[in-house]
């Protein structure tokens, strides 16, 4: 059944169910507008991040310059913002485009340049962060108050940031792999001869899928902003390695051709509130790298284990 | 319902085709012609260019050249696209589906019904597909099932009905029901008919003639990559088909086939393996000297049984007794070491590393020989090459050129060289002479004998019958990963193999083979 | 003419390591050029000595790369081993017992990013990626983020800055480990091997090869390396502290693949790696002579990767 597409999202539903009733058991206040809104807060940007990872790995590619590029429209953002709303939604328009153009800049490499998306994006990665520095040598910058109320704020227990979320999964990502570009993405990562015989243009989707990488990675930076109110070069390093855990962690298929939403922005909370929960469970926050890391890894063990049971030895080498 | 057409010569009309791989020439002046709503079937024996033929007209590949005419006109198909635009669908012999995506969205894939939003509509998507269902009578597929639920069969109707959904003006089944049962080919076929006298027409290639050739009108044999004669299907007999398969007796000149000694020591024994993808209880004995050949419609078990004799397959069951002994052929390394060698299937992607040098791949089997403490000495690796070469008579410019730049005949003696020098007793050939010229041919079926009359076992498959015919002391033939004919003696002709492997005549009634 | 001149070019361009050395050589010109100060053996020493640590990292990245993978957990698998060695030797352990905890570190660390790659067969780039945050984790957590202040031990210092006949020490290990992987790979069954499974493990595999322990052995000659280095850096920088090894992930790969050896792994080897990592150092030290900032060197050095990828290391064009 077609619901079966989205049982690959259990795992991450369940855990971040397990780690909230713990948090809660731990600190009860999280249940209060307040804790609502630092919850959603808290892993908004990653969701984000895991969105943009999401759309290219449904490709079979993996893009490692997710961070750089939160980085650089972070960086963009704080920086030429101003404070008249007009300014304000300019520079956000500003930024998003920025975020497509290094999607276009990925895409292009990987389609026609013919190069390994792992190269091609950790090239880019220090091309976009070079440019983030330049932007921003030192941290800083300025940003409305209105702007970043408006991402981080909340009206009683709904907290702004998961209308944000819910705005860009239902206006945005659902359309787009409802229309045939997104069978196209899945179908690309899935089988890329078959795409190709079955008449789809490879190229065309791979770019349109980066470009829409970039588009997610910018708005991930731009809620990043409204979140710490200034710009920094080195901020989004982290989400390049956590986007992927939560891709893999939301049950995506490294490779291509599986995956859904809900899974892997639901990953993303749970990998962004573990480390609250580290804290109010009074486990050193030094433990957060090593949860990250290894969560990754276990997940990337179970989640291949299955194709390791093909009995040709050949198989599982060509694989 | 019938179609505006321009003209009312033959739909697709083909002249002089030709198309070479490297230095194989799989087309040469082929022609074909399929008229207006008729149900066309291509027959040949493998090699004979019907594949090569079906990816001309699916647009997959260009040919180098000849003319097509489509509906009238001079067309050239320039991508898979371009052919389904022009109106020709075809169902490729390797699927070409989309394992995480539904039934519905792997039949519509490209061309989905879109609602007023531009967004693929589920609903139409799924009521059109179960349209197309009832067309054949099908009703046990889901639409909304994963494509990865299904079976080989259901997988197999599902490639049927994308190329349906597009409406085509020609359809073509590269063998599109090689997995389906006897209920679901005559359904297909009614439909097929259907569509006939929609003014659609259909080329059908497929390796079961006994099941096909009371549904299609006209059946056309392809020979060594050209057209031989197109017959109407009702009256032609099936002893003339295979004849026409065959072609004439040309003597291809076989070695010697040495004797087998009374006392030939018994070298490789299975008993009751079954496990891999498909094999069942395979038996099978195999002596020093003696020469076994494996026969049966491509993809039958063949392949998957020399693998698991060499240790690629996990978790098989049955016994394997070595010169006696039992032993457990779990890894390739273990098989190395215990004496078997494998000519793989393909060898640009299993027996050969192509761009590394003639050296390096012969002696990519046996470096531990050629020096101590994990060093290689090159001189004797050199030296040891060298004889190689001399002894195979293999065609290099240096032992240091990239394998890749050597004909197909020269690569396959490459990898036979490199198991030569493991002193294998006991070597499996998987279609050791595909797609290598006539005089290579020869000097494999020399190096075969010889490995025979130097008391090493030797266990072919080939899919070229008169290969089986010439070398072989003793044929099994294969059928949905069983053994299910031994022919011994006389019976190793050519048309009583060709005969058991299509399941006619005396294979009509398949009987177990005692071990 | 012109056309063959053109062809002639063309296949030049092609082959990675001459393409490795005319650049370095016209690095070197033109730093002369542009700055005559700098050629003196000052400067060069100093080249030299940063050299070592990224050619010594490079070794095992250049096995790792060669057989088609990629070793991203450099960084931390650095810091963490050199912050072994500097616990235990601050715990009053004899250094060379220290540095032999390090180094076996390294190996494990090396280890379990080929059981992931190996025996689960999983993408080395989130296998090493994931254990690069462990470790980051773990480093934190082993020193409680406070890497141990003590004296660093006088023969680490000497390995790292000290001088031998007026040449870096760290060189000298370097030149040593360097002309020993240079042999590996052309003389011996493990580097024969690495090229074939970066071609082709299947057909490595069929001629009855176990190429999962060449795996292991790239992977824990990369570890190793790891560790090396960052016992070294720690002589070097005095001192060792979290986040050491953050500059060491990039500029390795950078060598490996401005050498020539292919992304994709299967042709290549040291010999141009030893340029990739002369040239990124000397690079870095032009683009810092000409006042450029860390953002400037960022986006030129990803620009040069890209440039060099797209002349020389390609994938075929996906047809039949």
């Amino acid at each position: 059944m077609i619901f079966r597409r989205y049982n690959t999202s259990v795992l991450a539903v369940v855990a971040l169910g397990l780690l909230l009733i713990y948090y809660y058991i731990r600190q009860p206040l999280i249940l209060s507008p307040f804790g609502a809104k630092i919850l959603a807060n808290q892993g908004t940007t990653l969701a984000l991040a895991a969105l943009a990872q999401l759309v290219v790995v449904l490709t079979g590619g993996v893009d490692l310059s997710v961070g750089a590029v939160v980085s650089l429209s972070n960086c963009i953002a704080a920086t030429y913002m101003g404070s008249h709303p007009a300014s304000v939604i300019a520079v956000c328009v500003l930024t998003l485009a920025v975020g497509a153009g290094a999607g276009l800049l990925n895409g292009v490499l990987v389609a026609y340049g013919r190069i390994q998306p792992i190269i091609v994006t950790l090239a880019t990665l220090y091309i976009f962060s070079g440019l983030a520095l330049m932007v921003r040598p030192q941290p800083g910058g300025l940003v409305p108050p209105f702007y970043a109320n408006a991402l981080t704020g909340g009206w009683g227990y709904l907290p702004y940031a998961l209308v944000a979320l819910f705005v860009v999964l239902f206006a945005v990502w659902t359309p787009l792999m409802r229309s045939r570009l997104g069978t196209a993405i899945r179908a690309v990562g899935d089988n890329p001869g078959g795409a190709h015989m079955s008449g789809i243009n490879v190229p065309r989707t791979l770019i349109l899928a980066y470009v829409m990488g970039g588009v997610f990675a910018a708005a991930a930076g731009l809620y990043l902003t409204a979140q710490t109110t200034s710009g920094d070069a080195a901020i989004g390093t982290s989400y390049t390695l956590n986007s992927v855990a939560a891709v893999v962690f939301g049950g995506a298929l490294l490779g291509g051709g599986r995956g859904v939403a809900p899974g892997p922005v639901i990953a993303a909370y749970f990998l962004s509130i573990i480390i609250s929960v580290l804290f109010a469970a009074g486990i050193s926050p030094f433990y957060q790298s090593v949860f990250q890391g290894g969560i990754l890894m276990v997940v990337l063990v179970f989640g291949n284990l299955w194709t390791l049971r093909t009995r040709n030895w050949l198989t599982i080498l060509k694989n | 319902m019938t179609r505006d057409t321009n003209g009312t010569g033959p739909l697709l009309d083909a002249r002089a085709i030709t198309k070479s791989f490297g230095g194989v020439q799989a087309l040469n002046a082929a022609d074909f012609a399929c008229d207006r709503g008729e149900i066309h079937a291509l027959l040949g024996a493998n090699g004979a260019g019907k594949s090569t033929l079906v990816k001309i007209f699916s647009g997959v590949m260009a040919p180098d050249s000849g003319t097509i005419t489509f509906d009238g006109q001079e067309v050239t198909f320039t991508s898979p696209a371009d052919a389904g635009a022009k109106g020709v669908a075809t169902v490729f012999q390797e699927l070409s589906l989309f394992a995480h995506l539904t039934v519905a969205e792997n039949i519509f894939i490209g061309h989905e019904p879109l609602t007023r939003l531009g967004q693929v509509s589920g609903r139409r998507m799924r009521a059109t597909a179960r349209a197309l269902f009832d067309r054949l009578g099908i009703d046990h597929l889901n639409p909304d099932a994963l494509l990865s639920d299904l079976s080989l069969a259901d997988r197999q109707l599902v490639e049927i009905f994308k190329a349906l959904s597009r409406d085509p003006r020609l359809l073509i089944l590269d063998e599109g029901t090689s997995a389906l049962g006897r209920t679901e080919v005559e359904r297909l076929f009614a439909l097929l008919r259907k569509l006939k006298s929609g003014g659609t027409s259909v080329v059908f290639i497929s390796h079961r003639m006994a099941e096909i050739r009371e549904f299609v009108d006209r059946m056309s044999v392809f020979r060594n990559g050209a057209l031989v004669g197109t017959v109407a299907a009702a009256n032609c007999s099936d002893e003339e088909i295979v004849e026409m398969m065959l072609g004439q007796r040309v003597d291809k000149s076989f070695p010697e086939r040495s004797p087998l000694p009374a006392a030939a020591p018994m070298l490789l024994e299975v008993e009751g393996m079954s496990g891999g993808s498909r094999l069942r209880d395979i038996s099978l004995q195999l002596r020093g000297g003696e020469v076994l050949g494996i026969a049966g419609l491509e993809g039958q078990g063949q392949g998957e049984l020399l693998l698991a004799l060499f240790g690629a397959y996990r978790r098989l069951s049955g016994r394997v007794m070595l010169h006696g002994k039992p032993a457990k052929l779990s890894k390739p390394w273990i098989a190395k070491r215990a004496g078997i060698a494998l000519i793989p299937e393909d060898r640009k992607t299993e027996g050969l590393v192509l761009p590394m040098s003639v050296r390096e791949n012969i002696s990519m089997a046996t470096l531990p020989a050629y020096g101590r403490f994990g060093f290689v000495s090159l001189k004797r690796e050199r030296r040891f090459v060298a004889q190689m070469i001399e002894r195979l008579e293999i065609k290099v410019g240096s032992m240091e050129q990239p394998a890749r730049a050597l004909s197909g005949g020269n690569q396959q003696k490459l990898v036979l060289a490199k198991w030569l020098a493991t002193g294998a007793e006991v070597f499996l050939f998987y279609d050791p002479t595909r797609g290598i010229d006539v005089g290579t041919k020869r000097a494999f079926y020399e190096l075969i004998a010889g490995l025979a009359r130097e008391g090493r076992g030797v266990i072919v498959y080939t899919t070229e019958t008169s290969e089986l015919a010439g070398l072989c002391h003793r044929v099994l033939v294969m059928d949905d990963g069983r053994m299910v004919r031994s022919l011994e003696g006389d019976e190793i002709t050519e048309p009583k193999i060709l005969a058991a492997s299509f399941g006619l005549g005396d294979g009509a009634k398949p009987e177990k083979v005692p071990a | 003419m012109d056309n063959i001149l053109a062809r002639r070019l063309l296949d030049f361009t092609r082959h990675g390591v001459a393409v490795a050395y005319a650049l370095l050589a016209f690095l070197v010109i033109a730093a002369f050029v542009y700055d005559p100060g700098l050629a003196s053996w000052s400067w060069i020493h100093a080249q030299l000595q940063i050299t070592a640590f990224i050619g010594i990292i490079a070794i095992g990245q250049t096995m790792v790369i060669l057989i088609g993978q990629i070793d991203l957990s450099v960084p931390w698998n650095l810091t963490f081993s050199a912050l072994v060695m500097a616990t235990l030797s601050a715990d009053g352990h004899s250094i060379w017992l220290a540095m032999g905890a390090a180094l076996l570190c390294g190996l494990i660390i090396g280890a379990i990013n080929a059981v992931g790659v190996a025996v689960f067969r999983l993408h080395s780039l989130v296998w090493t990626l994931g254990m690069n945050a462990l470790l980051q984790g773990a480093s934190l957590v082993y020193t409680n983020a406070q890497p141990p202040k003590s004296d660093v031990p006088a023969v680490v210092r000497e390995m790292a800055v000290g001088n031998l006949f007026g040449i870096p020490a760290a060189a000298l290990i370097w030149a040593v480990l360097a002309i020993f992987t240079i042999v590996v790979l052309r003389r011996t069954r493990f580097g024969r091997y690495l090229y074939a499974i970066g071609n082709n493990e299947t057909a490595l595999f069929v001629s009855g090869v176990d190429s999962r322990k060449v795996v292991f052995g790239a992977f824990m000659v990369s570890g190793f390396g790891a560790a090396l280095a960052g016992i070294l850096l720690t002589g070097y920088a005095s001192q060792t502290y979290l986040g050491m090894g953050n500059d060491y992930l990039l500029i390795p790969i950078a060598a490996v693949i401005i050498g020539g050896t292919n992304v994709m792994g299967g042709s290549g080897g040291y010999v141009g790696t030893i340029a990739g990592a002369l040239i990124v150092v000397i690079l870095q030290s032009l683009l810092s002579t000409a006042q450029i900032g860390q953002a400037g060197k960022d986006v030129v050095f990803g620009v040069i990767i890209l440039a060099l990828v797209l002349l020389y290391a390609r994938e075929a064009r996906p047809t039949d």
